[in-house]
């Protein structure tokens, strides 16, 4: 039983590495596990949904490779919905300096998909404006909630028409931005605690607030989703897996006489899955097996620590 | 003083980004705070808190006058202010874009700083030829590389914009590709994944029932651990949607894995986190105050 207590450190790392890596060499149709849909994840999908075509989005952008199994599946979440609903986005970053330019790969690697199932890519300027890294994103939000209009001074981006810099407030995508309540969503892609930023200067500003943040940061993120500071939160890879399936499935959406898969008691209407050149919706899905398996040798480890701790009290008390 | 820091006009100093005269009030800037701060070196010790107590004050009480001054609401900018605390409050909201480019430049300078600490210490490594040097050596020739094919790609780039996108990439945007995408980026995501090994082991080790409270903890635990397993969640529904045939109103519902977490977060998670955030709150109040009228004495006075 001592030995239970003892288990080798890195016979177990080797389990991780294995449990771990045999899922991501495994075919999708293998590893395609079904998932319900939570309500703070419905309502970021059916809100952004919701959003009228041609609005102007702000995307803060707060992560890096690190994160990618969870944040760049949740950025590319918000793009397709973004491409489909024809929406404009102001995109930049207050946590980390190479944020901007993870958020450009991942742009530059969906456009490449894009194109290649026929669809129009997001292009810069007309589609969205990409303003970089702002060391100190409580003045840059503070500005926002007190005047969007002045928080770009001189700024400008590349039109690809008039094939000259232009000030960014000329685009299409902040021309019509004059108040807080001209943006229709604020979206925080986030690794770290930057949502509690948002929340603090822009509630009550007139604009809705939405979090994308990891597992780590979901709890925290769900207190502003309890108390409807935000309209929905996707969290983790969870939240990934969530958002893809809404995006396959639709919500509240039957078909052939079936049961809807993703049924929103809170939502009266219907929203159809997305066009199959959207496809594909594996992102999340790709690593959702390897969460299973690392999370299931988690609980392994710890079930086992604790029968070898029960079994040598026992031991101990004969 | 007030329209400048406003911006309602363009200050004189205002010009074309990249410019020669940007370049030149770059580095007209440059020197004069250089001379500020050896002034400020030179200033004798007794003035030294009084300027630095000043400064902090007064960056501080914008922020307090801009929370609690009234604040016209919906002033046209073809609109004169009624009164005197209307073109306060007015002045007050035009003048924060110009803080918030102030506070922003400061903030982007502190990367500055880091930066030149990593030069000087490896620096100083390298030249001494100090233990684990040769670390240092590949330290900065990788910061060299990045800036140098970070810089010559963002020239290149401004000056044919076709080259952002990956159809018009040259040698230089392939190489910064390569160097940021390819190994910067790799690397800090193999760092990270070293976290999954850490937890492993120290759930493995830590998570041990030797009393009620750390029992309780640990059947939290394993309920969101399991909650997050979308199949586990997915049979437990199913499960219980066999026992109720699928009746929402049925009182087993409650036990789904689900609920059971919704619960949890509910009125246990999240509770416990605003009790702690507004524990913070407080004690960053506290000590905003503390800084801001300059009644902090542990850097030495």
């Amino acid at each position: 039983m001592q030995k239970l207590l003892n288990l080798n450190r890195f016979a177990m790392y080797a389990l991780l590495v294995i449990a771990v890596s045999i899922p991501l060499f495994m075919p999708a149709s293998c590893t395609t596990i079904p998932t319900l849909t939570n309500s703070n994840t419905q309502d970021l999908y059916i809100e952004l949904m919701a959003i009228p075509e041609g609005k102007t989005v702000f995307v803060e952008s707060d992560w890096t490779v690190s994160t990618r199994g969870e944040s760049a599946g949740q950025l590319e979440a918000f793009l397709k919905i973004a491409r489909l609903k024809n929406l404009k986005f102001v995109l930049f970053s207050g946590a980390d300096p190479q944020a901007p330019q993870v958020a450009k790969n991942v742009i530059e690697g969906l456009n490449a998909r894009f194109e290649k199932n026929g669809l129009k890519p997001l292009e810069q300027w007309n589609d969205y404006i990409d303003v970089g890294f702002y060391p100190d994103v409580e003045a840059f939000w503070q500005t926002v909630a007190s005047n969007p209009r002045r928080v770009f001074p001189g700024k400008t981006a590349y039109d690809p028409v008039a094939k000259q810099d232009r000030d960014v407030y000329e685009s299409p995508v902040l021309k019509d931005i004059r108040k807080t309540s001209d943006i229709a969503m604020v979206v925080n892609i986030t690794a770290s605690g930057t949502i509690d930023i948002i929340v603090q200067r822009m509630s009550g500003k007139g604009a809705k607030l939405a979090g994308m943040v990891t597992g780590v940061m979901a709890p925290e993120a769900l207190v502003y989703y309890n108390s409807r500071q935000i309209v929905g939160l996707s969290g983790g890879l969870r939240g990934v897996v969530e958002m893809e399936t809404m995006m396959a499935k639709g919500v509240n959406f039957s078909e052939g006489g079936k049961e809807p898969f993703v049924k929103a008691a809170q939502f009266d209407g219907v929203i159809e899955p997305l066009p199959a050149s959207y496809q594909p919706f594996a992102r999340g899905m790709n690593y959702f097996a390897s969460l299973h398996a690392a999370l299931f040798l988690l609980i392994i480890a710890v079930v086992l620590g604790n029968v070898g701790l029960f079994m040598t009290r026992k031991k101990g008390g004969k | 003083m007030l329209n400048l820091l406003a911006q309602s006009t363009l200050p004189p100093f205002s010009v074309e980004g990249g410019s020669q005269q940007a370049y030149q009030m770059i580095a007209i800037t440059l020197i004069a705070g250089f001379a500020i701060m050896a002034g400020l070196m030179f200033a004798p010790t007794k003035l030294r808190r009084p300027i630095a107590v000043s400064v902090t004050f007064l960056a501080g009480f914008y922020y307090v006058l801009l929370w609690a001054w009234p604040k016209p609401v919906e002033l046209a900018t073809s609109e004169k202010p009624l009164n005197q605390t209307e073109a306060i409050g007015r002045w007050i909201t035009d003048a924060l874009p110009g803080v918030s480019s102030i506070s922003q430049t400061l903030a982007a300078l502190l990367l500055g700083l880091g930066v030149y600490s990593v030069l000087r210490l490896h620096s100083t490594r390298l030249m001494k030829k100090q233990k684990d040097w040769l670390f240092s050596l590949v330290l900065l020739i990788s910061m060299f590389t990045m800036v140098g094919v970070g810089y010559a790609d963002y020239n290149q780039v401004i000056a044919d914009p076709t080259k952002a996108s990956p159809s018009g990439w040259g040698p230089m945007q392939y190489a910064k590709d390569f160097l940021f995408d390819g190994m910067l980026q790799s690397m800090d995501a193999a760092m990270f994944s070293i976290i999954a090994f850490f937890i492993l082991f120290a759930a493995y080790r830590a998570f041990r029932i030797r009393s009620v409270e750390s029992t309780v903890l640990l059947g939290t635990a394993l309920i969101v651990m399991f909650s997050l397993m979308g199949l586990v969640e997915y049979a437990s529904k199913n499960a219980i949607d066999s026992m109720t045939g699928g009746d929402p109103g049925h009182f087993l519902n409650n036990f789904a894995l689900s609920e059971v977490r919704d619960w949890i977060q509910r009125n246990v998670q999240g509770p416990g986190i605003q009790a702690l955030a507004w524990g913070i709150g407080i004690g960053s109040l506290s000590m905003g105050l503390r800084l801001w009228l300059s009644l902090e004495k542990s850097g030495g006075n």
